[in-house]
């Protein structure tokens, strides 16, 4: 049909370009899976949305890998890494730093907080009260900090990568709609199957002390500058209008849909977009087709509704009103 | 029944008094009641509290199979009861031995539609049980029995006794959970309430079921005692056991009798001069005298009463007899009728007065019954056509139904076979060499799809995207039920659709001749030809 407007001005890429990206993403997904057994998809969706240049929210119960999978993540590219276990005490200050005085000079120095780094890891974000979490998605959304009234601008690439344990609701502060639709995309880590956990359990056993998995024997690929030459790469995945319009009608679906109490925004239709670049990218393509807009529907959309107060009481979860929805909605046809 | 030896005092009694009169049986013969109630009502529980174990997400549904049979149950109590009210001592034991022997008649009512309607049971299990009525002569029973608004008398005891199991339930559930919930939590009862929908837990299911048990097996006795008395009552108001009782105990055996007779006859001719002898009859009041009707005014006999006719005196002796006998027969007792006393407006209407006079209909409890028997069919029926259709996919013959079924239009592709062009390819290739790159990949695509959907059944949605398809077909072929080889072709031309649909990529020439030439080995008139 169509070109997009918005990539047709971009100038295009060149199949070598695009091999080359195809094959960092092929190895950067290679190596993460060698430390993290199982996943493929929580992998590959973690991994497109570092390309997306998002940040992502892994739901999961304890155990199942989500720090394994942020460590190995890091390490596949040569940034800085950092993590901050979230506490109900912490303090906005201990996540984005603080002006400390200094006898010596008599002056104010500014001692940068772990929010400074390429990759952030906030565990358990759901632990610390609304002032630091507040602080955070702040953060996330301006990509620069402000203490003692200084802009400080984050080096790119910057990616929070924040989990959350759906079972303990006690001593919790939940994300509200308005901030959880800050991250790109919401992941939830299942259990893995049986024989990926013999392989996990025969991987962690073997001469080894302790019972963590590691991360020393994940490569590390590319600098961060390869991280925004992707992330560059993947704003100019072509977009058809029909495929834009397909997004356009699922996230508007979720507005009408019985069940849905509350749809997602427009910031959900660009998420929708933005995603199915970078899964595009991952598939090996320059261009973005409806299933690429499918597969990344319910990881953007599970977080940015709210499930009908008669939905839950029928023991309806977000993710079985999407895939409803999902199925419901006309796919195009070019 | 041998009713000179009933253990209970027979006075006409109130509904209410003959209820209460089955709290005292109950107390008299606890005991064996109870014991032949739980030696039977444990096993359920146990049952329920197994599958519990087994099955907790049905938790609710064994709780409700140990309610269902409890009606069963009930006959063991009623055993005790009805042979120690006529004295003859029963065992729980033995209440337990004959059970077996109990259960016929209405068993299947009560284990149908009757277990949701019949609150007033306790009332008909003796027709059942202790009178071995069956059928029509059953419900003939049932219907003389119930008049005199004892039935409805019945059911709402058996709707307060319900009540009283909630109550009781609900307190031994509030006690548990103020002691076993967490401090912080005001609400005893949110240990039981499981609103999240996860998996419910076994202790907390258990305990739900324990105080269940607890409840029924404190109050079905107290049901099954109550209701026994009030059937008592009601057959000895109807049938005069009173009386009988009493000409039982005139009736003397024959040897005392015959010492009693010269004595009766004595007495018999003493009774017959003094009557002879002008003994003035007993003063009776004269009617309308404050002094001598201080309770009621006598009252004029009803409409329709067929009152003896009168033949002219005789003699002026019969005079005085007949003045005698009309005193006597004043007697409330000997009338034939009794004057009753009520309130009434003094101006009422004359709808109201018709309104008033109408027959009471009394409230037919057989129609109500009919009419849930008719909704818990209609329910039967409407629950296995539910589940024959909700597990539809596991009966080979609707399978083939639901292949049957065809899209005709996918994401507004029209994939009706008549929609395609007669030959196909050729109509790619025109389109091809015409310039008209998209229609002619258009066309190839929808051409694959209609073949698939109408030649291989394959069942596709709306919401199917061409990964869908393809995921689709592949699992077709997996299945053997596509060709491998028409598979690859719907790869190939669904490959060459998504780059020009989605990417304005269009193949080379050569590439899309030699799909077409596949296609048509697979789909179209090659394959025909050589069919």
């Amino acid at each position: 049909m169509n070109d997009n407007t918005a990539t047709s001005a971009a100038p295009a890429i060149t199949a070598e370009r695009l091999n080359q990206a195809i094959g960092i993403v092929q190895r950067m997904r290679e190596e993460i899976r060698s430390a993290v057994i199982g996943q493929q998809a929580v992998v590959d969706q973690v991994l497109a949305c570092c390309l997306a240049g998002g940040h992502v929210l892994i739901e999961g119960v304890p155990g199942l890998g989500k720090t394994l999978l942020v460590k190995a993540l890091a390490k596949t590219f040569a940034g800085d890494f950092s993590r901050i276990q979230f506490t109900p005490d912490l303090m906005p200050a201990d996540v984005m730093g603080h002006a400390v005085y200094d006898m010596k000079s008599q002056s104010f120095s500014v001692r940068r907080g772990p929010v400074f780094a390429h990759l952030l890891l906030a565990d358990e974000i759901n632990r610390a009260p609304a002032k630091t979490q507040s602080s955070l998605l702040e953060v996330m959304q301006e990509r620069q900090v402000t203490i003692e009234g200084e802009s400080h601008r984050l080096a790119p690439p910057f990616m929070v990568l924040a989990t959350q344990n759906p079972l303990e609701n006690e001593g919790t502060y939940p994300l509200p709609e308005a901030q959880l639709d800050r991250f790109l995309i919401k992941v939830r880590i299942d259990y893995p199957s049986a024989d990926e956990e013999e392989q996990m359990l025969r991987m962690v056993t073997r001469d080894r002390v302790g019972d963590g998995l590691e991360v020393s024997q994940v490569a590390t690929l590319v600098k961060p500058d390869t991280i925004v030459a992707l992330q560059q790469l993947v704003a100019r995945i072509r977009v058809d209008d029909a495929v834009a319009a397909y997004a356009v009608r699922l996230v508007r679906a979720t507005r009408d849909w019985p069940g849905i109490a509350i749809g997602a925004g427009p910031r959900g239709s660009i998420a929708l977009v933005r995603m199915a670049r970078a899964m595009a990218l991952t598939s090996g393509r320059d261009y973005v087709t409806p299933d690429d807009i499918k597969a990344a529907a319910l990881p953007v959309l599970r977080h940015r509704i709210a499930v009908s107060p008669e939905s839950e009481l029928d023991g309806l979860s977000s993710d079985e009103l999407l895939l409803g929805l999902i199925e419901e909605v006309a796919a195009p046809r070019g | 029944m041998q009713i000179d030896k009933l253990q209970i005092e027979l006075r006409p009694r109130t509904n209410a008094q003959a209820l209460d009169l089955g709290f005292s049986l109950l107390h008299s013969h606890a005991g064996a009641a109870y014991m032949a109630f739980l030696a039977l009502w444990l096993p359920v529980v146990a049952l329920c509290a197994a599958l519990t174990v087994w099955r907790p997400d049905l938790s609710w549904a064994w709780l409700i199979l140990g309610w269902w049979f409890k009606p069963l149950l009930e006959r063991a109590p009623l055993y005790v009861l009805s042979r120690q009210v006529f004295g003859t001592a029963v065992t729980w034991q033995e209440a337990v031995r004959a059970w077996p022997g109990q259960l016929g008649g209405g068993w299947f009512r009560l284990l149908t539609w009757g277990r949701l309607t019949c609150a007033g049971r306790g009332f008909w299990q003796p027709v059942w049980q202790l009178e071995g009525a069956r059928g029509a002569v059953a419900s003939a029973r049932r219907s003389a029995l119930g008049k005199n608004r004892t039935a409805s008398a019945a059911v709402w005891f058996g709707v307060v006794c319900a009540h009283l199991e909630v109550v009781l339930q609900l307190g031994a559930l509030g006690f548990i959970g103020i002691f076993a919930a967490d401090g912080k939590i005001g609400n005893p009862f949110s240990l039981f309430a499981n609103m999240t929908g996860d998996t419910p837990d076994v202790f907390t299911e258990l305990l739900t079921l324990g105080a269940f048990a607890l409840s029924v097996a404190l109050i079905a006795p107290v049901y099954t005692a109550c209701c026994f008395t009030l059937y008592l009552n009601r057959r000895a108001s109807m049938e005069a056991w009173d009386l009988e009782i009493k000409l039982r105990q005139i009736k003397r055996p024959q040897a005392l009798r015959a010492r009693a007779a010269p004595l009766a006859a004595l007495l018999a001719g003493a009774g017959m001069l003094l009557a002879l002898s002008g003994i003035p009859a007993p003063v009776r009041a004269a009617p309308g005298t404050a002094a001598s009707a201080p309770a009621r005014a006598p009252c004029a006999p009803p409409k329709g009463m067929n009152l003896p006719e009168r033949g002219p005196l005789q003699a002026p002796e019969q005079a005085r007899i007949r003045q005698q006998l009309d005193q006597l027969y004043a007697e409330p007792d000997l009338r034939g009728y009794e004057c009753v006393e009520s309130w009434e407006f003094k101006n009422r209407n004359i709808k109201e007065k018709k309104k008033e006079v109408r027959p009471r209909s009394s409230f037919d409890m057989n129609l109500i019954a009919s009419i849930f028997k008719v909704l818990f069919i209609a329910f039967a029926i409407g629950l296995v056509a539910w589940v024959l259709y909700r597990y539809r996919h596991h009966f080979p013959s609707f399978e083939r139904a639901a292949k049957a079924r065809v899209a005709t239009e996918i994401g507004g592709l029209n994939i009706r076979a008549e929609s395609l062009p007669p030959d196909v390819m050729a109509q790619v290739r025109a389109l091809w060499s015409g310039g008209e790159q998209r229609a002619a990949l258009a066309l190839l695509y929808r051409a694959t799809l209609s073949r698939l959907v109408n030649e291989d059944a394959l069942a596709l949605r709306q919401g199917n995207t061409e990964g869908d398809c393809l995921r689709l077909a592949r699992q077709a072929a997996q299945r053997q039920q596509l060709a491998q080889a028409r598979l690859e072709v719907a790869i190939s031309a669904t490959s060459l659709w998504l780059g020009g649909a989605y990417a304005a990529r269009w193949p080379a020439d050569d590439a899309l001749l030699a799909c077409c030439a596949a296609w048509d080995a697979q789909f179209g008139t090659a394959r025909e030809a050589t069919a």
